[in-house]
């Protein structure tokens, strides 16, 4: 029993460590942007490895996701005789949930791991204290770069995972599935609006900023040698992606309460 | 040029520093000594900024560094170069990328002035027209050669040197030290040195600081600290250890 509660008192105030740590990074990351220009040649090489890189791996599982919801609703769905909502559902749900959420957990494992495992290798072969020594403000150089280029290519990938969703969709009901595709692009065009997108890519800006941000701690606060590194990185994936699912709960409840 | 003053530090419920005075005037060549894991880099990184004391003073040229921000030290760490254990080159970046990265970030000088920079610090430690390697390329005493030009490529006041020549064999280390001394000619740098390797103390150090127990236990020249007869010293200076291995 004593062992039980030690442990989740450390695993508690750990916890509170990290969150003193994220929110001391955040200070940090607007002192920073407040007191050094951006270094635009850094977001954009940083573009290329998060967005362009990322875009196979976000637009396959877009379209896989879209193909295998529009093929479970289209079950249910022609039992009830409503072929013509499938294709309304799928993109509603595709431009508020699916899309933003897969890409979200795709780039949180993909690029999430990677920022952590580079910041956290830099901190232990003593890289980021040869940046200190040569005045170089880590932040500066490391953080903000990587959280602007994520948050400029989340609303592009997220749209690419959106589009390629919705066109798998129509690909298993259409042609496979024989639904009559002039309802099933009516009806999406009806029942799915620019609200819709701008939900989608909302969320995708603030999941860019919660991966970014996320990672980045973890990675410079890891502990010693390549333990601390794994270790980091593993904490990185796993609370951006918790942190990614809580936030995406809030902002959609938030955001319902706003646009009605 | 550098005053420490009562520094104490403690790391992960160690004591490491217990009240470390020490006095650095400009141009001089310091070399501290002592036993591994006794606090020498520890020292070294508060007189960069990179630690703060638990209690204590830092000062360079006079300014506390005690308590400034990140920021603050920012034109301070322009006067400073440091020189890491393993290098600590940026290994996305070639050699010659390496060596240009703290003139870029000053963003004082043209291209074209960086790189006869670039080629000339390369030639001062006699690397010359290596810039298009990748740190990932080079032997360890070629790496601490490279982070040696990148850390005196802006000409500092100050030189930091962590463990210069540790890891590498009897011939390259005499040729780092015979680089420190020249660089410490041609530049006219103050220069701290911490190392555990006598010979290199020795040769490049105008005074010795022996660390031990996290203070300075004995502070003076090569011949001084070579004719010292307290047990410490002594033990130190010629490699006597003071533990019994155990035997059946």
């Amino acid at each position: 029993m004593i062992g039980f509660l030690r442990k989740l008192g450390g695993n508690f105030f750990r916890f509170l460590r990290h969150c003193g740590q994220y929110a001391h990074l955040l200070i940090d990351i607007f002192r920073s942007l407040r007191y050094f220009p951006i270094r635009w040649n850094l977001v954009s090489q940083q573009i290329v490895y998060m967005g362009v890189n990322s875009l196979p791996v976000v637009v396959l599982t877009g379209a896989c996701i879209g193909a295998v919801f529009a093929a479970q609703i289209h079950l249910k769905f022609s039992e009830l005789g409503m072929s013509s909502g499938i294709g309304p559902v799928v993109a509603y749900a595709m431009c508020r949930e699916l899309g933003p959420i897969i890409c979200g957990l795709m780039i949180a494992a993909r690029v999430g791991a990677s920022i952590s495992t580079e910041l956290g290798s830099m901190k232990t072969s003593e890289q980021v204290d040869a940046l200190r020594s040569m005045a170089v403000y880590p932040t500066d150089y490391l953080v903000i770069p990587r959280l602007l280029a994520l948050v400029i290519s989340m609303p592009l990938l997220v749209s690419f995972s959106i589009f390629f969703g919705i066109a798998a969709g129509y690909m298993i009901c259409v042609p496979l599935m024989g639904v009559e595709p002039a309802y099933y692009i009516h009806n999406s065009l009806r029942f799915t609006g620019a609200q819709d997108v701008g939900v989608g890519l909302i969320k995708s800006v603030i999941f860019g900023f919660v991966i970014s941000t996320i990672c980045c701690e973890r990675g410079l606060n890891c502990g010693h040698g390549a333990q601390g590194v794994g270790k980091a990185t593993t904490e990185a994936v796993v609370s951006s992606t918790i942190a990614l699912l809580v936030c995406n709960f809030f902002i959609t409840f938030l955001l319902n309460a706003w646009m009605n | 040029m550098i005053s420490l003053r009562n520094i104490h530090k403690t790391l992960n419920g160690q004591p490491v520093l217990r009240g470390i005075d020490l006095e650095i005037p400009r141009g001089e060549t310091l070399v501290i000594i002592g036993r591994s894991g006794g606090g020498k880099s520890v020292m070294l990184r508060h007189i960069m900024g990179l630690m703060m004391p638990d209690k204590g003073e830092v000062l360079f040229e006079g300014q506390n560094l005690m308590g400034l921000s990140e920021l603050q030290l920012i034109p301070i760490r322009h006067q400073m170069g440091m020189l890491f254990q393993n290098g600590a080159l940026f290994d996305s970046m070639t050699v010659g990328e390496n060596v240009a990265f703290p003139l870029r970030e000053e963003g004082k000088k043209s291209e074209a002035e960086i790189s006869q920079i670039v080629s000339e610090a390369l030639g001062l430690v006699n690397l010359p027209g290596q810039e298009s390697k990748m740190p990932a390329e080079l032997s360890g005493g070629m790496r601490k050669r490279v982070s040696l030009a990148r850390a005196t490529a802006r000409k500092p006041k100050l030189l930091l040197y962590d463990e210069p020549t540790s890891g590498l064999d009897p011939v390259v280390s005499d040729s780092i030290n015979k680089l420190i001394l020249h660089l410490d000619e041609t530049l006219n740098m103050t220069n701290v040195v911490v190392t555990h390797d006598m010979k290199s103390a020795c040769e490049i150090g105008d005074r010795i600081a022996l660390l031990h127990h996290g203070k300075i236990h004995f502070l003076g020249t090569p011949e001084e600290i070579k004719s010292s007869q307290d047990p410490i010293v002594y033990r130190f200076v010629n490699g006597i250890s003071d533990e019994s291995v155990a035997t059946e």
